[in-house]
């Protein structure tokens, strides 16, 4: 299984696939490419999901969580960053009371009809990718 | 318009960018702009850090409105070489964009 990343709309639907070229099972490499479809979508992007390798839930690493935070500030705009593994999906978000990322479980994703299907695309083609 | 000669005239364009200079631009909070001056070329990534804490601070990058303390410790410099369409060397700092360990 290797890692990919996938930008996503506010409704859930997918806008653009980072991988698998320079892909690993441990990373996802800085892209100017990810970042320039991050840009041009910055009005209706909803955030940025990447797979983690194996099963259940899973953290968010030191780069993942400084990738959060230079998009967010490159953005001006906070975002959700979902991080799938085999068998979960954890929803990383900016909660100012802790002024720290962590996995919401109040996210409300009932209009995110595609989410579910990016989700399971997501987790096909990492392992296809591997 | 042709010399005395009837050869047309090609009108000669300096390139406004020297070799060893560059444009670069900065985006920052959902807003992108130039500097309004010309970059070494082979400044470092630390360096152009630097002048771009410097600049949005003072408000002094064009379309981007001055901010308090702008960090860019975890942005990245893409460095663009000059090439037939865009003729002049062009770095742009950007959020950094790896997930992973």
């Amino acid at each position: 299984m290797i890692e990919l990343a996938m930008v996503f709309a506010k409704d859930g639907s997918a806008l653009f696939w980072l991988g698998p070229n320079g892909c690993t099972s441990g990373s996802v490499p800085d892209s100017h490419v990810l970042w320039d479809r991050i840009w041009r979508n910055r009005e209706v992007i909803g955030g940025v999901a990447h797979t983690h390798p194996g099963d259940g839930p899973t953290g968010a690493s030191h780069t993942d969580l400084t990738t959060f935070a230079a998009i967010e500030s490159g953005l001006g705009k906070r975002l959700i960053w979902p991080i799938v593994s085999s068998t979960h999906v954890s929803f990383f978000q900016y909660w100012e009371l802790s002024k720290s990322y962590v996995d919401s479980k109040n996210v409300d994703f009932r209009d995110m009809n595609h989410w579910f299907e990016v989700v399971k695309t997501l987790r096909h083609l990492s392992q296809i990718g591997g | 318009m042709a010399d005395g000669n009837g050869e047309a005239l090609v009108p000669v364009v300096e390139n406004p960018v020297p070799a060893d200079m560059a444009r670069l631009s900065i985006t920052f909070g959902g807003q992108q702009g130039d500097l309004p001056e010309l970059v070494p070329w082979d400044a470092t990534d630390e360096n152009l850090k630097e002048m771009a804490t410097e600049t949005v601070r003072d408000g002094y990058v064009p379309g981007i409105d001055a901010q308090d303390e702008p960090d860019f410790t975890d942005y990245v410099v893409d460095r663009f070489e000059a090439r037939p369409d865009v003729q002049f060397n062009r770095l742009a700092l950007r959020p950094k964009t790896p997930f992973g360990a």
